[in-house]
């Protein structure tokens, strides 16, 4: 019996064995693309270079080819450039930061996350650079601001003007039946059943992963509050129980999903294949961020009309948007060789680098210089999206909370959606989790 | 001096020092740690404060801990039942009640072989044939003529079990490939005397061959339990947990906790908390099976 009893729990403990210890793996999904350093070229030279890490989760070759370039323009400095999956970076990124093993040069999510990485000493305070090497010139102060804490830059914008709180229509679709577009909730879910007789569905998004939902959810507060709103509920100004801003938004998804306004599976639907069914002509309404283009591409076969976000009431005026800059590139405070991060962050975040970011996306970018020579889609250059360029922005939703509250949120919307939570039960469950994260 | 009796088991304890140590390393330090971490809190991945049973206390009081239990126990009985139930059906089928040799062969080796794919392949392919927009599934129940948009996982009381159809598609060679086995193990003498008197082919099933691949039935039944607490990487490719929570099982729900909120302690908590449901689970089931095999004698 005293055998057969080791027996099982030994065989309890290789099924749970599984997931025990996950936190300390190592960096194998990364493919390091090391360019060793050319010295032997110079025989003559006595100087070694410096070589600095550098890691990055952006898999496109052409920036890749961007940072390979440095190293034959820059025999000094060699970098050695680690390209990580996006999902999985978010890990490694943090051990790193626990295991003090940071790159020297690296990027990280802007929001909540800056925070934590500036306070867990990961990110280099790098004000005294900005005017030195014309940063503040180079980018928006409303980037610039999304890269600084407390006054203190910490990084530069490294991501594209990637706005939401926009619809994508098939404006072919829409004239040949005579249809208007949604401007409102209330029109937006009056059409949804005239789509479904026509065989199409209402509107594409999709929630698997659930930042989409917060992203939708962040749509519906900041038409009624400001960018403050997070600030305030951040800082435990204001809570999330009996928060009306975050009730509204949460019951207007509740309605849209009761109305089915929204793909059908969208709950276990991901970005590709339901991007896919707006693109194929299955559906003339698209809620995506500006990047969709890099799944459906730039040429598309029918035409594009660029709409305002369906409004809570037709006289809203939304008091924030949700945008860029959602990550950001800086140094390290662990490095050794600042100067030459400084050099190299300063090639990380130049004018060409973002012509070839913005040309490879379809995308404007932080960097005005670079936006004269970026080739944008004519449905990007509408003013649903460019009147946003001028209002008060704030990062996505998905990113402006600690990482439990970002994962509270998703899920609970998830349940909202799905009629398994009240918004009421919901708020308390992530307020519930957002007290254990306050300072 | 290794060559007496006391000397050969040293001698066989050191042989086995290597793959012990190891294991030990590898599989048995890592879950008592994380039974360790289940009671301290963590901060910036380190345990930081030792909290006692408060993550306990937490874990008993989340409704969504809860459902993960429920899900995941769902989970492992219909991995115990069906891919045993639907692999014998098919050994029968292939083995016993087929007479082309050549056709008995290729249906096994068909059968077989989404058990050679990886369940993440398997979750992506049913992935798309699941897709209500632009799946298989979809496409052939219109050339059917049914129209109306099956949506296999946007259900939540439904979403469970369409989740559990590709991992029957995918298991259930295995379970058939052991009856087989146990199958073509039962004495031709027996059956040919069984044929002598008179017994027919239902018979003969019933009162020689079954109760004579119990053994087997049990075998693949507790593989088939295990690998059901293992499941993870299907239904995280499926679903995510979705839609809502309602294929979220316990494996599922700590990942997210650990890798997504970076709750390493919380997850660690649900971990333990698994880890004893996994061990009274198995102490009934060998309980039950053992009765089963003294009862059919093999």
């Amino acid at each position: 019996m005293a055998k057969r009893l080791v027996a099982l729990v030994l065989s309890a403990v290789m099924v749970v064995s599984l997931f025990a210890g996950c936190g300390k793996s190592g960096s194998d999904s990364a493919t390091s693309t090391s360019t060793s350093a050319a010295s032997s070229q110079v025989a003559t030279e006595v100087k070694k270079p410096v070589t600095l890490e550098f890691w990055h989760a952006n898999s496109s070759k052409e920036v890749q080819a961007y940072f390979e370039l440095f190293n034959k323009k820059s025999p000094d400095i060699q970098i050695n450039q680690t390209v990580y999956v996006d999902d999985d970076y978010k890990t490694q990124s943090r051990i790193a930061l626990a295991a003090k093993t940071s790159p020297d040069v690296w990027y990280i999510n802007t929001g909540e996350s800056l925070k934590q990485f500036v306070d867990g000493g990961g990110m280099m305070d790098i004000t005294p650079y900005v005017k030195e090497k014309g940063w503040d010139t180079r980018f928006d102060e409303a980037a610039q601001k999304m890269c600084s804490i407390d006054g203190k830059m910490y990084g530069l914008p490294w991501s594209l003007y990637t706005p939401w709180m926009v619809t994508w229509a098939n404006k072919d679709f829409f004239e040949k039946n005579k249809l208007e577009y949604p401007k409102t909730v209330d029109d937006m879910i009056a059409l949804a059943a005239p789509l479904r007789k026509l065989g199409q569905e209402p509107l594409v998004f999709y929630n698997k992963d659930g930042w989409t939902g917060a992203i939708l959810f962040g749509e519906y507060v900041l038409q009624q509050a400001g960018t403050e709103w997070i600030d305030d509920i951040n800082s435990g100004k204001t809570s999330w129980v009996g928060n009306k801003e975050a009730k509204v938004a949460l019951e207007t998804l509740a309605k849209l999903e009761k109305a089915g306004v929204f793909l059908s599976g969208y709950g276990t639907q991901r970005q590709d294949t339901a991007l896919l069914v707006w693109k194929d002509q299955k559906s003339p309404l698209l809620y995506n961020g500006t990047w969709f283009t890099q799944v459906t591409g730039k040429e598309l076969p029918f035409q594009v009309e660029t709409l305002t976000m369906p409004l809570l009431t037709a006289d809203t005026e939304p008091k924030a948007y949700q945008n860029w800059i959602d990550w950001t590139v800086g140094i390290s405070p662990e490095t050794k060789n600042v100067e030459q991060a400084v050099e190299f962050l300063d090639y990380a975040g130049a004018v060409e680098f973002y012509e070839i970011l913005g040309n490879y996306e379809g995308n404007l970018t932080p960097c005005t210089a670079a936006n004269s020579k970026v080739n944008v889609p004519y449905f990007f250059n509408k003013e649903p999206i460019t009147k946003q360029l001028d209002k008060p922005k704030t990062q996505y939703f998905c990113y402006a909370f600690p990482l439990p509250v970002i994962e509270s949120l998703q899920t609970q919307i998830k349940l909202v959606l799905s009629g398994d939570a009240t918004p009421d039960e919901a708020l308390a469950a992530i307020e519930a989790e957002h007290v254990k994260n306050r300072k | 001096m290794l060559n007496n009796k006391k000397g050969k088991q040293i001698k066989a304890y050191i042989y086995l020092l290597p793959a012990a140590i190891l294991l030990i390393i590898f599989l048995y330090y890592p879950v008592v740690e994380s039974i360790g971490y289940s009671f301290f809190n963590f901060k910036n991945f380190k345990p930081f404060e030792f909290v006692g049973l408060d993550n306990y206390r937490s874990a008993f009081a989340d409704g969504l801990f809860w459902n993960s239990i429920y899900l995941t126990f769902k989970w492992v009985i219909m991995n115990t039942i069906f891919p045993t139930f639907i692999g014998l059906m098919l050994s029968i089928l292939v083995d016993y009640l087929s007479k082309i040799q050549w056709f008995t062969s290729m249906s096994r080796t068909i059968l077989f072989m989404p058990m050679m794919m990886s369940m993440v392949a398997v979750g992506l392919l049913w992935t798309l044939i699941y897709n209500p927009n632009l799946g298989l599934l979809n496409g052939l129940l219109g050339v059917f003529g049914l129209d109306e948009k099956f949506i296999a996982l946007g259900s939540t009381k439904t979403a469970i079990y369409m989740s559990f159809i590709p991992l029957i598609w995918q298991s259930s060679g295995f379970s058939m490939v052991v009856c087989s086995a146990a199958l073509q193990s039962v004495s031709k003498e027996m059956l040919e005397a069984s044929l002598i008197d008179g017994c027919n082919k239902f018979n003969q099933l019933k009162r020689i061959m079954l109760p004579n691949i119990v053994g087997a039935i049990v075998m693949v039944s507790t593989v088939n339990m295990i690998s059901g607490f293992k499941a993870f990487d299907l239904l995280y490719v499926l679903t995510k947990g979705g839609p809502g929570a309602a294929t979220e099982i316990t494996a599922v729900y700590a990942y997210k906790q650990a890798f997504l909120a970076f709750k390493f302690d919380y997850a660690s908590t649900m971990m333990t908390c698994l880890l004893i449901c996994v061990i009274v689970f198995l102490l009934i089931f060998n309980f039950f099976s053992n009765k089963v095999e003294k009862k059919f004698g093999s």
